[in-house]
């Protein structure tokens, strides 16, 4: 156990530490972003200035050793655009991140696993048709489009629900669902296929032969057994969410990290960028860290 | 053999599974009866239909595909071929439980022994947790298995193969059942082991008086464990006896075949014997006696027409030509009683 965690520290670390470098030095690809903060008619001294001021100025390899020094101790250093710590503007907007990526991984959760485990038992049925076809339009909608229509049909004919903007629950509920819905879809039909499998196992048979009614062997000897890799999605999913929601945040003007980064990439604003993909970087390998002891509660052939 | 009420009566029973074209018979025109306490090994080659049959007789034939296109099963007396699946469910594992031929998959691999065991016990009796578990520490007790009290604690990875269908055979016996259906019981485990298991399953049969249906490719097991022995080939059965008719008096090529294929541990022949071939498909029933293309016996009129239900006494019945010719000179009397298969007509 204490060797698992020690190893899987010193994984992390690997991570972050690469993710970091691909992301510094890919981002320098993108431009200068003294060009971006600076007024095209600015005298040249004012670009050096700013360039000085910001490290700029210095080789690559020089700025490199400088940023992973400093990331070390925790230092991103300021924000271009804004003047404050990067890695403060950050974490001001994890919360509002979390909030949204967990709502929406519980209600995919809820939704899919049922659909899943509905449409498996009833192979091929008018209920598991509708659930496959439901299942394929959630994958099939992007979120943009998805969260425009709702945006459209309950914020502005409807006038039901706020358009954007964050703060309470009830501008929680359009963004969830947007979200949501690609994670419901990708779980159900997980689930189903899972569940199709597992079903044909011989313990089912077994379980069957003692007498035990459908109901819980579905949902007790069956759906255990179907949990286990989909555990892995579910916890990969929750990644993606924290990570990968730029679009709808963008959409729904959530104040989230995605919208952070996004507004940070486009003005070349290094030091969020950095700060953000390191977060980002440790919420993913913490997530893969816990699902690997989740693993062992679920799975009792695995110890850790 | 007793006049009353036979435990276990299939008669006439066919089994189809649905294809995309024509439902596809598996088991044809199949009958027999088991008393209590009687054991009958029910034997052929894979493909022979008789895990189709056990499977029919619980009620776990594959769904939606697989159906009793024919034919019905009783219990006691009663008709259970048909019926609807919470009333047969109230029936598996308490009247007829099933031993299966996997012990490595056949048990649930995120449950404990304990949960597991439990289940049959939660479905068919009112015993309180505490109930529940001193049954089945006892039972697990009566099979054999050491430290029970620890075993229940634990999960399917942690056992052996043979404890695993010790743990089966506890499960299928926690209700203690009227008829145990053993299908293939000790063919995935070892030589030492098979012989605990087999010694097992008598021993149940003979304490608790549980009826055995015992299916098996191995006539060596039937030898050792059955009273009567149904020898089936291709979805029919060939030859109904008794077990020491069937060695002392083989009287279908296929029964003779079997035995003749069986290793003699007294003499070292150079190579087993053995019927060339293999089962015919389903799909791929040659016409007459299905057996025709691999006997060595086969007349003409085998290739043309199935043969009839010849009984030869002394309840022991073959559906073959070669008898059904010899006898002719002697007056042959066609049994007319349920338990002797009726005449095939293709």
């Amino acid at each position: 156990m204490l060797d698992f965690i020690i190893k899987r520290v010193i994984q992390t670390v690997i991570v972050i530490f690469l993710a970091l470098t691909v992301v510094f030095f890919l981002i320098r690809l993108s431009g200068d972003p003294t060009v971006l903060m600076l007024p095209p008619d600015a005298p040249p001294e004012q670009y050096e200035e700013f360039r000085k001021q910001h490290g700029f100025d210095q080789p690559l390899h020089i700025q490199y050793v400088d940023f992973i020094k400093n990331s070390v101790k925790g230092d991103f250093g300021d924000s271009i655009r804004m003047g404050t710590s990067a890695l403060g503007l950050v974490v001001e907007r994890i919360p509002a991140t979390f909030q949204l990526a967990l709502t929406a991984l519980t209600l995919s959760v809820v939704i899919a696993i049922p659909i899943g485990v509905i449409s498996a038992y009833k192979r091929n049925s008018l209920t598991d048709r509708l659930g496959v076809g439901f299942t394929i339009l959630g994958q099939a909608i992007p979120n943009f489009w998805l969260g425009l229509m709702l945006i459209y049909v309950f914020s502005v004919s409807f006038k039901m629900l706020p358009a954007g903007g964050g703060g309470s629950m009830i501008h929680l509920i359009l963004p969830t669902v947007t979200l949501a819905m690609h994670s419901v879809a990708k779980f159900a039909r997980f689930t189903r296929s899972t569940m199709l499998d597992v079903l044909r196992k011989d313990y089912i048979r077994t379980a069957k032969a003692s007498g035990t009614p459908t109901n819980k062997i579905l949902m007790k000897y069956a759906l255990k057994n179907a949990l286990i890799p989909l555990l892995t999605l579910i916890s990969l999913e929750l990644g993606t969410l924290l990570g990968g929601a730029v679009i709808v945040e963008v959409v729904f003007s959530w104040p989230g990290l995605g919208r952070l980064l996004m507004d940070s990439l486009l003005n070349r604003d290094f030091p969020v960028v950095l700060a953000g993909v390191f977060f980002i970087a440790l919420i993913y390998t913490f997530i893969n860290f816990v699902t690997d002891m989740l693993y062992a509660v679920v799975n009792p052939q695995i110890r850790l | 053999m007793s006049t009353k009420q036979p435990l276990l009566e299939i008669r006439n029973l066919d089994v189809s599974f649905r294809t995309q074209n024509d439902p596809l018979r598996i088991v044809h025109g199949l009958s027999l009866t088991l008393e209590q306490g009687e054991t009958i090994g029910i034997v052929g080659e894979s493909g022979s239909g008789k895990s189709v049959t056990s499977l029919a007789v619980m009620g776990l034939l594959p769904q939606p595909t697989g159906f009793i296109s024919n034919g019905e099963i009783l219990l006691d007396g009663r008709k259970i071929s048909g019926l609807k699946e919470k009333e047969m469910r109230k029936l598996r594992g308490n009247e007829i439980s099933m031993i299966f031929q996997e012990p490595m998959t056949s048990l649930n691999p995120v449950f404990t022994i304990g949960d597991q065991l439990s289940e049959p016990l939660k479905q068919h009796t009112k015993l309180s947790k505490k109930e529940r578990k001193a049954r089945i520490i006892e039972i697990l007790k009566t099979v054999g298995i050491p430290r029970p009290e620890q075993i229940i604690h634990e999960y399917p990875h942690q056992l052996s193969g043979g404890m695993r269908q010790r743990i089966m055979i506890s499960l299928a016996m926690l209700a203690e059942p009227k008829l145990l259906i053993a299908d293939e019981p000790t063919t995935a485990l070892d030589v030492t082991i098979q012989a605990q298991i087999l010694d097992l399953i008598r021993r149940i049969n003979k304490k608790k008086n549980t009826s055995v249906m015992l299916i098996t490719h191995d006539l060596g097991v039937v030898a050792e464990i059955c009273d009567k022995v149904a020898v089936m080939y291709a979805g029919e059965i060939v030859e109904y006896t008794d077990v020491r008719t069937l060695f002392d008096k083989p009287l279908h090529p296929y029964t003779q075949g079997l035995i003749a294929s069986m290793p003699n541990m007294n003499e070292r022949k150079g190579e087993l014997h053995s019927i060339p071939g293999n089962v015919p498909r389903p799909t791929e029933l040659p016409t007459g006696c299905h057996f025709s293309t691999r006997c060595t016996f086969a007349m003409d009129r085998c290739h043309k027409e199935a043969p009839p239900t010849i009984s030869s006494g002394n309840n022991h019945t073959v559906s073959c030509w070669l008898h059904a010719i010899e006898q002719k000179e002697e007056p042959l009397e066609m049994e007319e009683e349920n338990n002797v298969r009726h005449a095939i007509t293709s």
